[in-house]
């Protein structure tokens, strides 16, 4: 039988079984009952017992804080798949992996914790392509593992997790042909199948050293505690020489028989090594191996005698050892690395951005005064050196509106004054000044012309208070006129009407050429006539007849008015 | 050889790091506090300065337009007047533009003006022509570059001249500096 290695290893070393927790610790040892709920998971009240009970061993050791630990867990809820992948490193390694265990397992990845370990070496593809790397996978849900850690975490322990079974292979390494580890615990044991060294499957069981002790229980017809106590005498080499061994023997071989229902010879490979407290008894394999009809060799892997540490703890120390770190397959939330490196970083940066901003917040009014109170002072006394202008701009407006406001419409008046004369009269003065006084001398053809002409004058909306002070029959039979008027305020006035430009742009063009300025004045309809040759008036209006000159409508003349003016005038 | 500091080294280290932040923030927090919030304060003051100057110099947009356009129109710039020539040069211009829109110049008066209206002067002048011509005149006399405003105008008909007639004016030319002086009464 092999043996087990002596206790060397420093840290902490934690075994979590179906039914009870071990902690090894230096050279002490700590064992925990566990209550389970219906779900597999800690009870309440278990988990806070627990972590009490840890806390305190912890304590007694000095190191209760900033503590690692390696923890070996049960089979319960652990699947364990061989999977072929592409031959990779690193992060692309993990990647496809991840991508593989969705498709493989029934649950997502974001669900599970899980470790991985190469299986070989990578073998290129049999039609050449790309080279194959097999690994062995184990899974958990990652509930599992929060409930060991929330408990460890509580006690200042940080855990890193891997699999008891794992655990036990490397304490003793399997042959390289097929074989199967069968890890006798009190209610539950674990099976686990090995090819070439390499696990293929785990099993949990519901056969365990219970059993047995149920088994001569019923056999002998003592109580439970006897019973235990003459199962725990068969460990004990003089035991095999009693007086009830046969009956032992044949309750140990009918507890071995509804092991065997539930085990297939076939799947176990050529040996069966069993661990585990039970295994201590030196005829367990024998009986073991005839019970399933020797098809299988069994042998015990033996345990350190006394109260030492379990086969699980042991292989956890010597693969820690052997590693200098880690055992080689651990398990963790989302495979490990490859997220806490994503996560972590991501983590810290969004905080300290966060804290950047807030503080950028708070000292950007104080940044902002530092950094702007220069250029606002510049800019400002700038503004208020320039401020002088506004003043010469409102002295430069109210001169300009004061200057437009007080030229009087001279152009404006004439022109309305020449489309209001009616045809055939002449001008022989026109005054006007900055005051709304214009006083006019006309003459007229008769009368009702000069009737019309104020009409119209009114009309225009321009005029008020036109009056005619003087009219006379003059020599040539015509009506000399003197008229006043006055101009409305600017608010009074009515606007002009636009008259489209007309032909006489060329004759402007003829009184000779403006320098500097394009507008044309607006030509009066009135025009000084041309002075006869002779000295006579030349009249364009025929001379009213002798009987009724005021009341004969004047010829139409479809040129422009003309007025006419006299020499004498 | 450098030395790697062990836990326990750079745990001290940080206490200590923590232990001067608080003492500085202690002894100097208040007094940087107070810095920073008085170079807040006069930037606040500044900022409403510059509100205030701004709301003052707002209606001054729409001033600068109408005042551009009326420069425009007028062909003059008020401030570049000077008032001891601004008299001459305005009779000049009023000739020339006389002579140029073919309008015969006949006798012409300078006068002083009056300070309480606001006058450098006014000019009588006196001439003859064409009609189109004369009326061009009185067109173009709001465009000679000179704050001119016609105080009484005359027109009589000419019988020397066909088609022609006589104009006479009394031409008043306004002082920019009495419009200064107004703004600034106590200087």
């Amino acid at each position: 039988m092999n043996s087990l290695p002596s206790n060397n290893a420093t840290g902490l070393f934690i075994d979590i079984g179906q039914s009870s927790l071990q902690a090894v610790f230096g050279d002490d040892a700590f064992a925990f009952p566990i209550e389970r709920g219906e779900n597999g998971r800690l009870t309440d009240l278990c988990r806070e017992r627990l972590a009490l009970s840890l806390r305190g061993f912890l304590s007694k050791k000095g190191r209760a804080t900033d503590l690692s630990a390696f923890c070996a867990i049960g089979a319960r809820g652990v699947s364990m798949r061989r999977l072929t992948l592409p031959a990779s490193s690193g992060d692309e390694l993990r990647r496809v992996l991840r991508l593989q265990i969705e498709s493989e397992f029934p649950l997502s990845p974001e669900e599970l914790a899980w470790g991985s370990r190469p299986v070989g070496s990578p073998n290129a593809s049999a039609n050449g392509g790309a080279a194959k790397q097999e690994l062995l996978v184990v899974a958990v849900k990652k509930e599992v593992l929060e409930d060991y850690t929330s408990v460890l975490v509580s006690c200042g322990v940080a855990p890193t997790f891997t699999l008891a079974a794992l655990s036990r292979a490397d304490l003793h390494p399997p042959p390289t042909a097929s074989c199967a580890v069968l890890d006798i615990g009190r209610t539950h044991s674990e099976l686990t199948s090995f090819d070439h060294g390499v696990p293929t499957s785990i099993r949990i069981l519901a056969w365990g050293g219970e059993t047995i002790t149920r088994a001569i229980q019923e056999k002998l017809a003592v109580s439970h505690d006897e019973a235990e106590k003459l199962k725990m005498a068969l460990d004990q080499p003089s035991a095999l020489f009693g007086p009830q061994v046969p009956l032992l023997q044949s309750a140990t071989e009918s507890a071995l028989a509804e092991l065997a229902e539930v085990i297939r010879p076939v799947t176990l490979g050529g040996t069966l090594y069993l661990t585990g407290k039970s295994a201590r008894n030196p005829r367990l394999a024998a009986l073991l191996a005839g019970v399933l009809s020797d098809a299988v060799s069994c042998e015990s892997l033996a345990q350190a005698p006394g109260g030492g540490p379990s086969a699980v703890i042991a292989g956890l120390m010597k693969s820690t050892a052997r590693n200098g770190t880690a055992p080689p397959l651990i398990l963790e939330s989302g495979g490990g690395q490859m997220v806490t490196r994503q996560v972590r970083p991501a983590v810290w940066k969004w905080a300290a951005a966060a804290v950047l901003l807030a503080l950028g917040a708070i000292c950007f009014p104080y940044a902002e005064a530092l950094v702007f109170k220069p250029f606002l002072e510049k800019k400002l006394a700038a503004l208020q050196a320039d401020r002088g202008r506004l003043t010469t701009i409102d002295q430069e407006l109210e001169f300009l509106k004061f200057l437009k406001e007080n030229q009087p419409p001279y152009l404006d008046t004439i022109y309305l004054l020449a489309k209001s004369a009616p045809q055939g009269t002449s001008l022989e003065s026109l005054t006007m000044s900055r005051h709304p006084e214009i006083t006019l001398r006309l003459k007229m053809p008769n009368s009702q012309g000069v009737t019309d002409f104020r009409a119209k004058l009114i009309d225009t909306g321009w005029f008020t208070n036109v009056m005619v002070e003087e009219q006379a029959m003059s020599p040539d039979r015509r009506m000399s006129v003197r008229m006043t008027a006055e101009l409305r305020a600017a608010q009074w006035r009515k606007p002009l009407p636009v008259e489209p430009p007309s032909t006489k742009t060329d004759r402007q063009r003829l009184a000779g050429p403006v320098p500097d300025f394009n507008m044309p004045p607006p030509e009066p309809m009135m025009m000084m006539p041309q002075p006869p040759p002779t000295g006579v008036p030349v009249q364009a209006a025929p001379a009213p007849p002798p009987g009724g000159p005021d009341t004969q409508t004047p010829p139409r003349v479809r040129r422009r008015p003309r007025i006419q003016t006299t020499p004498d005038s | 050889m450098k030395r790697q500091l062990t836990p326990k080294e750079k745990r001290t280290i940080r206490i200590a790091a923590v232990g001067v932040a608080i003492y500085l923030v202690l002894f100097f927090g208040s007094s940087l506090w107070s810095f920073f919030t008085d170079r807040r304060e006069a930037y606040d003051n500044l900022v409403q300065q510059a509100t205030d100057l701004r709301n003052v110099i707002k209606p001054y947009e729409e001033k600068t337009g109408t005042a551009s356009n009326l420069m425009d129109r007028f062909h003059m710039d008020p401030v570049q007047l000077k008032r001891a020539s601004v008299l001459a040069e305005a009779s000049a211009a009023i000739q020339h533009a006389a002579a140029a829109g073919r309008v015969g110049l006949g006798p012409i008066r300078e006068t002083p003006g009056r300070p309480s209206a606001r006058e450098a002067g006014s000019i009588q002048f006196e001439g003859n022509g064409q009609i189109a011509a004369v009326m061009g005149l009185l067109h173009n006399l709001d465009h000679i570059g000179f704050p001119v405003i016609i105080d009484n105008l005359e027109l009589t008909s000419n019988p020397q001249m066909p088609n022609g007639m006589k104009v006479k004016m009394t031409i008043v030319v306004l002082d920019f500096d009495a419009w200064k002086a107004k703004e600034q009464p106590h200087v």
